[in-house]
């Protein structure tokens, strides 16, 4: 998954941005990204269980920020390693939803190359932007 | 940092006025030397001085020397509130609620332990659960869970997990009394149920350390505190209250940002300052929950230091008596508290905000276990895992800074760059050559927290010293460490 480490926006934790054509492929750029901070090798991850979620907002930026903490948090209170299956958006200002299918495996440490624990999406410098190519976004997680 | 609005105090300490920014309501301060200042990064002006909005700020907003940007407050920032007419702010408290340090001493001597260090670091890493994934050494049932958040570190104690003395040497005697479980979210719990008595990663760790005749810096309260002899063995251990606590902070974070402008007419220019009336529903229901993750990290750290005692108890084939082992102290980097202080000659109860700083009480004061009553609050300061930690006392001079300190060295280089600068395996490598035997769980993880990762932190101690806020009582060298 392509994503940029941004320098110069947090000492102590990480900073990145993704882009997409589209809030879905954005979207699923960004729990890519996720994945391969906290994995050195998420190609392994296998397809062996899947978890439905969906999130409301009141604009992108937060329902980015809640969409990412959905996988934070499977990944500590299921042990869980997820990539987005099927994700649909819907919306415009005021209100944004968002259905989520997500699929993975739980952390094998046997297999797995763990690199750094994301433990909280925060909303420092938390966007989401558009401009002529597509979308953009940016955050910062904590590690 | 851009210095052209500092104004200098002493050598030690600066200030911003109110001037900088519009509706600031005190001015900042930031303890350091100069040169630590201008090696901050720029964000920690514009979050220092946007914790000066806060309503119910009293004095100044403080920045430790140690300080970098966080999110909201910088990393070293400390804020104190009138609780009657201010607020209470996620974002003064960090995500890692209650991140901190505990020490142990031994009367093991280095000499004793050289020859067994790589056995005692690998017991060690295989005991202690760390790193991504990893189990903690229960699993909360609901039950358990509840009577856990309220009674922190006593808990752990009464299922087995150390002794009723240890709760004699923890900051609020590890139980901060206001924690209610029925504030906490039914996600918090499910990422805290299975994280008990484990490190986590990051910047957490597990470390061997060693105290030579030459680091102890005041003899008297290094005994007072424990440290007796040239050459002894103590056991840091650098941990927080895991995903429960972060979740509770982003749970909170969410709700303030809901209702802090249409419910409460609160404003304020960055997302990760949301707050509320501290007496408010909500802002008394963050508190409380708050709390119950100050606990979480009370018990996790009290379980992880009863697995040490049991490893070094198995290899040397001795009682925790007989290996001395006992508890130095334990102090909160990440909390809100309140505690009394004198303000322009009145004691007033006041809601103090310490974000990567540490409590470090005076001598006399409540508070403070009897043994250190005359020595001053011992103070914890985790170093990396290469330039060495340190132990310092609380001192009356603390009172301009509401008896606050630094918390570690502070990060000199993003984890990005770390990573680009240092490889984990060369690393290790070296280090072991210096005498310091690591494990690890993730190798670009160690890499991150490489010393030249970090401050001097003998430049961070100096500033602390001569700002006034602490005295350095001796430092603690590594020679074994395992990191999550």
């Amino acid at each position: 998954m392509a994503f940029e480490i941004l320098e110069g926006v947090s000492r102590a934790d990480i900073a990145f941005r993704v882009r997409g054509r589209d809030p879905v492929e954005l979207f699923t750029a960004g729990a890519g990204a996720l994945l391969a901070i906290m994995i050195r090798n998420p190609e392994t991850i296998l397809k062996k269980t899947a978890v439905v979620f969906t999130c409301e907002a009141a604009d992108l930026d937060m329902l980015y920020f809640d969409f990412l903490s959905e996988f934070i948090f499977h990944k500590d209170a299921d042990k869980l390693l997820l990539l987005p299956e099927k994700l649909e958006i819907n919306g415009s200002d005021g209100t944004y939803r968002l259905s989520c299918t997500a699929s993975g495996e739980a952390i094998d440490r046997s297999r797995h190359l763990l690199a750094v624990d994301i433990k909280a999406a925060t909303m420092h410098n938390l966007s989401v932007t558009r401009d002529d190519s597509g979308f953009s976004a940016t955050i910062v997680v904590d590690v | 940092m851009k210095t052209g609005s500092i104004n200098k105090i002493h050598d030690y300490l600066y200030e911003i006025p109110v001037s900088y920014k519009r509706g600031m309501r005190v001015p900042a301060r930031i303890y350091a030397s100069w040169q630590l200042i201008e090696n901050m990064d720029d964000a920690v002006l514009e979050q220092l001085t946007n914790v000066c909005l806060l309503p119910g700020i009293i004095k100044h907003a403080l920045c430790m020397p140690d300080g970098h940007s966080g999110y909201g407050f910088p990393i070293g920032g400390v804020a104190a509130i009138d609780p009657d007419i201010g607020v209470i702010s996620p974002g003064g408290i960090g995500f890692d609620i209650n991140c901190g340090v505990r020490l142990m001493a031994t009367s093991l001597s280095y000499n004793e332990v050289k020859h067994r260090l790589k056995t005692l670091v690998q017991a060690l890493f295989n005991r202690v659960p760390s790193g991504i994934g990893s189990d903690g050494m229960i699993r909360l049932k609901p039950d358990d869970f509840d009577e856990a958040m309220v009674l922190g570190a006593r808990w752990a104690i009464q299922n087995g997990y150390g002794s009723l003395t240890d709760l004699d040497f923890i900051e609020e005697n590890g139980c901060m009394k206001g924690a209610d479980p029925r504030a906490v979210s039914d996600r918090a719990r499910s990422r805290g149920k299975d994280q008990a008595g484990s490190l986590g990663s990051g910047n957490h760790y597990l470390e061997i350390q060693v105290v030579e005749k030459n680091n102890i810096f005041d003899k008297r309260i290094a005994e007072q505190f424990g440290i007796v002899r040239d050459g002894q063995i103590m056991v840091m251990i650098h941990s927080g209250s895991r995903g429960f606590g972060h979740q509770i902070a982003t749970d909170y974070l969410k709700r303030f940002l809901s209702v802090m402008g249409q419910k409460y007419g609160l404003s304020m220019p960055d997302r990760e300052l949301a707050c509320a009336p501290f007496h408010s529903d909500d802002g008394q229901n963050y508190y409380k929950a708050m709390n119950c993750a100050i606990n979480y990290a009370f018990l996790n750290r009290q379980m992880m230091m009863h697995s040490v005692k049991s490893v070094l108890c198995d290899i040397f084939k001795k009682s925790p008596e007989d290996l001395g082992l006992r508890l130095v102290y334990d102090v909160c980097h990440n909390t809100a508290k309140l505690e009394r202080h004198t303000i322009d000659g009145k004691e007033k109860e006041i809601l103090i905000h310490r974000k990567g700083a540490t409590r470090a009480f005076a001598p006399g004061m409540e508070g403070i276990p009897d043994r250190y009553r005359a020595s001053g609050q011992p103070v914890l300061i985790g170093g990396s895992m290469e330039t060495g930690s340190y132990l310092l006392a609380g001192v009356s001079s603390g009172a301009d800074a509401f008896y606050s300190t630094c918390h570690g060295s502070g990060r000199v280089m993003s984890r990005h760059q770390a990573q680009s600068s240092f490889n984990g395996r060369d690393l290790q490598k070296r280090l072991e050559e210096q005498g310091i035997y690591i494990l690890t769980s993730s190798f670009p993880g160690l890499a991150e927290e490489a010393g030249g990762a970090y401050k001097d932190v003998d430049e961070v101690i100096q500033a602390t010293e001569q700002g006034g806020l602490s005295r350095a009582v001796a430092k603690l060298l590594p020679v074994g460490n395992i990191k999550g």
